[in-house]
């Protein structure tokens, strides 16, 4: 069975399209993977026998994957636990490293809340954090950007794509504005590589998180790329031990995982060009249908940029939860946290200054390398009727 | 959350003499529910339309069948049968009160209905 169906055939239970919240680890990579938990356990510090070289060898030969994916160079890729710690690091680790050069740092109110609420935790500490509001299709205005710039502002952190609505800022503006400043960009880049065009040099990014279960590998393991030359960063460790990654996060490095990132990156670069239309396809097919089955659907933030995997919906006269709980054998995401019980939009939704939670069901599907036209089509009846139903219980 | 996918007792009968309707929330305010109750034989059948969230749904599906088994009807049965988040219970209260204007409206038509029925003496000639 060649490998992408054997990846399909273990996928059990509902038709699963929430690739933008984890993907199933791709069977080349967990190949990879495997001799590195047993015969090949060595610990890459242990530099002067074979079993601690080896894992050493292995490393540096995923960081080197890692780097050519974002066009960096392997020294300045450090390896971290996932796309959370990576976005903690960047942005403590400079705003710490700089105190001299300022205390200001800018957002996006869409930004993950790995971000939002680092940000948070550093406006308690001191620091002073400007959160730049987006407008009605989910783009932050690099002019808006720009304005809240001042002499202070050590940072600006901007993700590449959004992990709700798929949105893609234009990055490489904000990139080129930053750097004409003298601003740090920092990206979270989590959901945009290995599905749209990523590279730290035409983005002019300084920073960038990515994490393995995103794009096919396996999780707790990630990235973050730290630029070394024009500019270099300075950065410090947000915690201490014995040394690893340059000192930037100590700790025995997690090698299966850093050996399954390092495939995941290497099979994203080789297989990117080729998946970014066949899902664009697919998710124009799923757009096509819902549109032609069902009245009152309309797509959140701009349809032309965006991921080529990502359709984020809002379906009037219909309640998220009762949606969510009605459609049992496909996974998508709610686009409101009402299965929480509040019933309140979540906060990108609210960036984009939708206030019709309470009536408007909102959906995420998130397709990925092993969605197919008949998933899709699938999901797309499954979803009309069960809209159709709930209509037809709430019409009075 | 079964109850979310049923559609057994959804409905809505023409308003009249023999129908109860009791009706809480709004849908602008993201919970509305209607339900209709009448007579059946000794007994009474209740249906309902809904819209919100699977508490909602479920709470109204549950407590028309308590209504057909002439169950007495407490929001925190409710929520205690469906194991519903307290975060919810308002939705359970809100069905239950809905349920029991229905009752109400019920009883008060046939209340009306009865004084309206010519009494035998009146038909006597005067
Ligand atoms: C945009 C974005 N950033 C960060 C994260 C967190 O990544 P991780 O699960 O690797 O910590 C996610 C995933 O939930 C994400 O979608």
């Amino acid at each position: 069975m060649p490998p992408q169906e054997a990846a399909r055939a273990t996928m059990a239970g509902p038709v699963y399209m929430d690739y933008h919240a984890t993907t199933p680890v791709d069977p080349r990579v967990l190949e990879a993977m495997l001799p590195w938990f047993t015969e090949r356990f060595g610990n890459p510090a242990n530099r002067h026998y074979q079993q601690g070289w080896e894992a050493g060898e292995a490393v540096e030969k995923a960081r080197a994957e890692v780097a050519r994916l974002i066009g960096a160079q392997a020294r300045e890729i450090v390896f971290t636990s996932g796309a959370t710690e990576s976005n903690n690091l960047a942005i403590r680790g400079v705003m710490l490293a700089n105190r001299e050069r300022g205390e200001h740092l800018v957002t996006v109110a869409t930004e993950h809340k790995a971000v939002l609420d680092t940000c948070g935790r550093l406006e308690e500490d001191g620091w002073q954090v400007t959160v730049v509001p987006v407008a009605a299709d989910g783009r932050v205005d690099p002019e808006r950007l720009a304005a809240a710039l001042t002499p202070r502002t050590v940072l600006v952190s901007v993700m590449a794509a959004n992990n709700e609505i798929g949105v893609v800022p234009p990055l490489a503006e904000i990139g080129r504005l930053c750097r004409a400043r003298g601003v740090l960009l920092h990206s979270d880049a989590v959901q945009a590589v290995g599905k749209v065009p990523f590279d730290v040099d035409a983005m002019h990014v300084d920073l960038a998180s990515v994490t393995a279960h995103k794009m096919y590998g396996p999780k707790g393991v990630g990235a973050l790329y730290v630029r070394r030359q024009k500019p270099r960063v300075a950065m410090a460790p947000i915690v201490d031990g014995g040394g690893q990654e340059r000192g930037l996060r100590p700790g025995t490095l997690n090698v299966p995982g850093i050996v399954g990132l390092g495939a995941a990156a290497a099979l994203a670069r080789d297989e990117a060009v080729a998946e970014a239309p066949r899902l664009a396809e697919l998710r124009g097919r799923l757009w096509t249908a819902l549109q032609a089955a069902l009245e009152g659907v309309r797509v959140n933030g701009s349809l032309d940029h965006r991921l080529p995997n990502n359709l984020h919906v809002s379906i009037d006269g219909v309640d998220g939860d009762a949606l969510i709980t009605s459609l049992t054998d496909v996974a998508v995401s709610s686009g409101s946290a009402c299965a929480s019980g509040r019933g309140e939009p979540s906060h990108v939704l609210s960036a984009l200054g939708h206030g019709d939670a309470r009536t408007a069901a909102s959906l995420r599907f998130g397709l990925g390398r092993w969605t197919t036209a008949e998933e899709v089509d699938f999901v797309a009846q499954r979803v009309t009727e069960e809209v159709r139903r709930l209509r037809a219980m709430a019409a009075v | 959350m079964a109850r979310v996918r049923e559609m057994a007792r959804v409905g809505a009968w023409p308003p009249g003499a023999g129908v109860g309707t009791g009706d809480a929330g709004a849908m602008a305010e993201g919970t509305f529910v209607r339900i209709q109750v009448r007579r059946t034989g000794e007994g009474v059948e209740a249906v309902y339309k809904v819209f919100g969230c699977s508490a909602a749904i479920a709470s109204a599906s549950l407590v028309t069948e308590w209504i057909a088994e002439g169950r007495t009807l407490a929001a925190a049965d409710v929520v205690t049968t469906l194991d519903l988040p307290l975060d919810r219970a308002h939705v359970a209260a809100m069905v239950v009160n809905a349920a029991e204007s229905a009752l109400a409206s019920l009883r008060g038509r046939e209340l009306i209905a009865d004084s309206r029925e010519p009494r035998a003496e009146s038909r006597e000639p005067t």
